[in-house]
């Protein structure tokens, strides 16, 4: 079975979004560019972020998008924003008040030129799958897995499982999340000042005797004895949660999970705070009671 | 070492089950008979609504009908009562409702997901200006966060059945539920478990995702022809016809299926998904990704193209989809002519589109007709498209020994997916 490289990796989103406490301020994450006004109109609200981490942990991994052949794999995962943005009703918005009772107000809405036409597809959860492959003409085998840090569990597995049993030799894996989703806000009635922004994680994966002869910034390899998709915890059931009351965790963030972990963990190994080989458990939690219990190790 | 893949439960809450009966054996009956299951429709309380037939399920009636397996359902959407009782439905046909006493402890899940509900209320409350603004204006329903977090259908079957294995969801927009299989199938067959519901359910006859898709221009939304508005592979087809409800399939290993004396309808031989890479609306005006997804499929399954006997096809009846699959099939089974192809139906002309969830009612028709030994008919083909020229089986059921089949589905954001399913022997 083929083991599995880590050859690029990237966070964007706020810069303070990951860092480590006290004097040893860093910042793992980086702004994004916003997006052309076309792809925005159709992009999801993590959109920018999710390609600028794309871009750089392509960079990294010295691979140019545009050539990565068949034998590629695309995942990724979406957190927040399964709802139209505020935006998205542009003009419409202003006249849409002026309506005298809901039902002339729903005619306006669907007879008006006003509003994105994209809205079916801005609520979709392979949103990010879409425009990713769209941007880079990337094709080969894919998946978008919802949700939170459980999506990207999901994804980092699928692309872990296809590289192993030898389906593909490469693969881009992605996990964005916003907290710009107004019902999320208020039903958390959420304290968090940062209120609308966007982050995103992205590793490029490559079978290690497949790999290219490129110098690359990162040699680390994924060890995952046994890896196996998400599974649902017995004691944090749904009904358990509604009975106490519980709509959702406020952890923060609610993306990225399992692969925000191993960037951490690279660079805590480049600065020499951990072992060469290291192995954690991380155990995550989603508001429907998903868990996550996983165990990697990286190997430099 | 590679496990075979076979299936030996099926479930499903259609329209059909108006009647009401809710069984695989009634979804057949009206499928194999081409009863259009697609009315007359429009948004509660409204009218004037562009859109005006779907294939609904009376929720009612159907709320009534489960009322014992409903009673302690945690609070869902439409569609997730839809999935919940058909994932009741697929254990109770495979006998493995008692999943200790079966022996298939590790039982796993994998389904789908498309655009979360929201109530036409919550979508009023929208406002003007700064997202602060907005929130503090805003109040939403007791449980909408939970309704709408697009996962808590398969987290409480996932809860209610105890299901210890692998938990999935997936969202690949029309294509989820093909790619949920194919993950299924993938998972048993590398060993991860011995058994997984795989499937989904959805439901797009609500006001804001029904306007999402009519100002995107996919609906169908006037024509002469009423009830028999969904014509896949017709001249005057102008758009797909939204259907919903809810299957799930059991999958699980043969090794497991023969020490439990299971029923075996039929084999999962493989699967194939691919991208585009074109636009997020349309579909390559080549086929592109829908190819190499089929190519794919049948290549994972071992097989060549010519050993395919029958195609379900995605066959959505808007203008662009059935051209352009036609054209794939053309190309890659008849290296152009229509002739070297194998029969193409779809069954979407009769249940509408499931979206997220189309391809689990399609496998359920396929596995049916491998295991009857007939061909499901596309209805409403009255007017054939020059440029749809394969055969249809539009004159209706028609006897035939299907060994293999291949069932398409393609999604927004160029997502391909295709299933090759088998007779078991």
């Amino acid at each position: 079975m083929s083991s599995v490289a880590i050859k690029g990796y990237a966070v964007s989103g706020p810069d303070d979004l990951m860092k480590l406490e006290g004097d040893r301020f860093v910042s793992l994450a980086r702004a994004a560019d916003p997006l052309p006004r076309k792809t925005k109109r159709f992009a999801c609200r993590a959109g920018a972020e999710a390609i600028s981490a794309c871009e750089r942990a392509f960079s990294m991994a010295g691979l140019d998008p545009q050539h990565l052949g068949e034998r590629f794999g695309l995942y990724t995962s979406q957190a927040g924003q399964q709802h139209s943005d505020i935006d998205d009703y542009d003009v419409a918005m202003e006249r849409w008040h002026q309506q005298a009772d809901e039902e002339s107000l729903l005619k306006y809405l669907w007879n008006s030129r006003d509003v994105n036409p994209f809205l079916a597809i801005k609520g979709l959860s392979n949103n990010l799958l879409g425009i990713i492959s769209v941007l880079w003409s990337l094709r080969g085998d894919c998946c978008a897995f919802v949700r939170d840090e459980v999506g990207a569990a999901s994804a980092l597995s699928e692309a872990i499982f296809n590289i192993q049993q030898g389906y593909i030799d490469t693969a881009l894996v992605v996990s964005a999340g916003t907290t710009c989703d107004f019902i999320e806000q208020a039903v958390l009635n959420n304290d968090d000042q940062r209120v609308g922004y966007g982050a995103a994680v992205a590793l490029v994966l490559q079978r290690s005797d497949a790999m290219n002869q490129q110098a690359t910034l990162t040699n680390f390899k994924l060890s995952y004895s046994n890896p196996t998709y998400p599974q649902l915890s017995d004691n944090f059931l749904l009904d358990q949660l509604l009975e106490k009351g519980y709509f959702f965790p406020k952890s923060e963030p609610r993306w990225g999970g399992v692969m925000l972990s191993i960037v951490w963990m690279i660079h805590m190994y480049q600065n020499s705070e951990i072992d060469q080989a290291h192995t954690v458990n991380i155990f995550n939690k989603n508001s429907s009671g998903f868990s996550v219990s996983t165990s990697l190790g990286l190997i430099n | 070492m590679s496990q075979r893949v076979v299936i030996t439960g099926m479930g499903i809450v259609s329209a059909y089950g108006n009647n009401p009966c809710y069984t695989k054996e009634h979804f057949w009956e009206n499928i194999s008979a081409g009863k259009n299951a697609i009315q007359s429709w429009q948004p509660e309380g409204l009218n004037g609504f562009p859109v005006q037939y779907a294939a609904t399920i009376n929720f009612d009636k159907f709320r009534i009908h489960f009322s014992d397996l409903l009673r302690n359902t945690p609070l869902l959407e439409r569609r997730g009562y839809f999935g919940y009782v058909a994932a009741h439905l697929a254990l109770k046909d495979a006998g493995l409702q008692n999943k200790e006493l079966s022996g298939v402890k590790d039982l796993g899940i994998a389904s789908c997901s498309g655009v979360p509900e929201i109530h036409e209320s919550e979508l009023m409350a929208l406002g003007v200006g700064e997202y602060p603004q907005t929130l503090a204006r805003y109040q939403p329903s007791d449980h909408s966060g939970f309704t709408t977090t697009n996962d808590s259908m398969v987290a409480a079957i996932a809860a209610e059945q105890f299901l210890c294995g692998p938990v999935l969801n997936i969202n690949g927009a029309c294509a989820g539920a093909a790619q949920a299989i194919g993950l299924a199938y993938r998972a048993i067959q590398r060993g991860e478990t011995l058994a997984m519901l795989a499937g989904g359910a959805d439901s797009v006859t609500n006001l804001r995702v029904m306007s999402g898709l009519f100002l995107l221009g996919a609906t169908a939304t006037t024509s002469p022809r009423k009830e028999q508005l969904c014509c896949p592979f017709d001249k005057d087809r102008s758009g797909l016809v939204a259907g919903e409800g809810g299957a799930f399939l059991v999958l699980e290993s043969l090794t497991s299926a023969l020490q439990r004396g299971a029923t075996i309808y039929a084999e999962v031989l493989g699967y194939g998904s691919t991208l585009d890479a074109y636009k997020v609306t349309a579909p390559h005006p080549e086929g592109k990704g829908a190819i190499e997804a089929m190519s794919a499929a049948i290549s994972n399954a071992k097989l060549k193209p010519h050993d395919i006997d029958y195609i379900n096809a995605h066959g959505t009846s808007t203008p662009l989809n059935d051209s352009v699959e036609t054209k794939v099939i053309k190309k890659l089974f008849g290296s152009g002519k229509a002739q070297h192809c194998p029969p193409v139906s779809s069954t979407k002309s009769m249940i509408g589109h499931w979206i997220s969830a189309a391809a689990v009612p399609e496998s359920i028709a396929t596995i049916l007709g491998i295991y009857h030994s007939t061909l499901p008919p596309t209805i409403n083909l009255q007017n054939p498209d020059p440029e749809c020229d394969l055969d249809y089986v539009s004159e209706g059921a028609r006897p035939c020994d299907i060994r293999y089949a291949l069932s398409n589905s393609f999604g927004f954001g160029g997502i391909n997916a295709s299933i090759v399913l088998g007779r078991y022997s």
